[in-house]
């Protein structure tokens, strides 16, 4: 797997640390959005539709550290919005870094390659871009309803890569998903030396402009299983294999939405990255009041019972791995041998 | 393509919505709202959260003309009136012109043929 050691041993000793407190409920990533604007609107997104005076407004750098403290987590993910339209971008991840985190900056990366261009960032083992690639180039500037964004996209990473950072990619899948084009896509990525992708299907977000092109569950599955059969030895995955195998229905997990739990201006997202049924003012508010019993697959919530999305099942799987026996062993036999 | 659930442009509501149900519509609705209080008239601005539930419910805005976040307890509420264009919805137009200009030279060359 693309994921460093240090990474893995630091989120193996966070989850040991919470099952040792016999905690039930913890944060693995933290999704910090500092803002909401974006420079595309993709077909599938239903995170940046808000009134213009909404959209110019942004966390501050002290209050994106407030919200980190708060929640605890090792890994930050900076999604959006395009976090590289946020003017302190570089203070923010610099700030991150130095207090420990491991960073994932989402980006779409057409600014990527004029944001190192000016040094704003520096090369750590803790800090990738994630950048944002939905397929081949067709299936991407399709996703993201604009031509030439895969090759700007494609010539920022060669970029990355050269400069010494780490690079991941972040692949949202749906129903127009052809295998074979997938299997080539990843082809594709490792080519350029990314160290691992992630993949997800995409949510069914009630706001996002293409709402015919979600996947249901069973769709999901089949679409997985047929995208990871006989999975290349050079693939390359930044996400736990148990999380994998649940996409191919062959492992079924509940979801655990304070996995990743969401600070954005309007404060902690209640229930997930996903659904937004109100906003706490604390995590702990958050952690404490929300009504975990109504969300999930088992609740019979509607809004829930197709959704597979890495945001509330990559950490069940990650505490399945590092919490059990048979988890850690399923783990690191995937792991080792590359079947899923 | 499926009907868009957001509640296009401005849009007055039934004499017997009540406010609970107003303010619900309003933070699903992705465009500024004008609400109507008794004390201190009326405030313009995005409902980004509300809390039906709390011991003395309210909802929360960022006011347009100064960005300012206000508090508003439901109880001094008088009416919601959904004054501000809906982004969603003007997503969804955005994207469908967009699928139209992507549609239009495959029709022109199976016409062509």
């Amino acid at each position: 797997m693309g994921v460093p050691v240090s990474q893995a041993l630091t989120v193996a000793f966070h989850v040991m640390k919470q099952r040792l407190a016999r905690r039930e409920r913890y944060p693995l990533v933290l999704m910090l959005e500092p803002l909401l604007r974006c420079n595309l609107a993709c077909a599938g997104c239903g995170k940046i539709q808000y009134p213009p005076h909404v959209l110019k407004r942004a966390l501050t750098v002290e209050q994106c550290m407030e919200a980190v403290e708060e929640c605890g987590a090792p890994i930050v993910s900076i999604p959006g919005g395009e976090p590289l339209l946020y003017p302190h971008i570089g203070e923010l991840v610099e700030e991150l870094t130095r207090s420990g985190k491991y960073v994932y900056l989402c980006t779409n990366a057409l600014l990527l390659k004029q944001k190192l261009e000016e040094n704003v960032f520096s090369p750590s083992k803790r800090l990738s871009f994630s950048v944002h690639m939905d397929g081949l180039r067709h299936e991407h500037d399709a996703s993201v309803c604009r031509d030439g964004v895969y090759d700007i996209a494609v010539e920022a990473i060669r970029e990355a890569v050269r400069r010494g950072f780490r690079v991941t990619t972040n692949t949202t899948l749906f129903n127009s998903a052809e295998p074979m084009r997938v299997r080539d896509f990843f082809d594709a990525m490792m080519d350029l030396e990314v160290e691992g992708m992630m993949v997800s299907p995409g949510f069914n977000y009630d706001k996002a402009p293409d709402q015919d092109s979600f996947l249901e569950r069973e769709r999901t599955q089949q679409l997985f299983s047929r995208i990871l059969a006989d999975r290349k030895k050079n693939w390359r995955f930044n996400q736990s294999p148990l999380f994998l195998q649940f996409l191919m229905g062959k492992r079924d997990y509940e979801c655990t939405p304070w996995g990743n739990p969401l600070y954005t201006i309007f404060g902690w997202q209640r229930p997930c990255y996903l659904l937004q049924d109100g906003y706490a003012a604390t995590f702990r508010e958050l952690m404490d009041d929300t009504a975990w019993e109504e969300y999930g697959r088992a609740s019979g919530n509607h809004q829930c019972q197709d959704c597979m999305v890495h945001s509330g099942y990559e950490p069940s799987a990650v505490h399945e791995t590092f919490a059990t026996w048979r988890g850690l062993r399923d783990s690191a036999a995937a792991t080792l041998s590359g079947k899923l | 393509m499926r009907e868009h659930p957001s509640q296009p442009g401005a849009a007055s509501q039934p004499a017997d919505t009540s406010i609970e149900e107003l303010v619900e519509r309003a933070f699903h609705y992705r465009g500024d709202v004008t609400i109507r209080t008794g004390d201190r008239g009326s405030l313009t601005g995005y409902l980004f959260n509300r809390n039906s539930g709390a011991s003395e419910p309210y909802a929360q805005l960022f006011e347009t003309s100064t960005g300012q976040e206000v508090c508003v307890p439901y109880r001094t509420i008088t009416d919601v009136q959904f004054t501000g264009r809906d982004a969603a919805a003007a997503s969804a137009e955005r994207f469908e012109a967009f699928q139209d200009r992507q549609e239009r030279p495959s029709r022109a060359n199976t016409q062509a043929k």
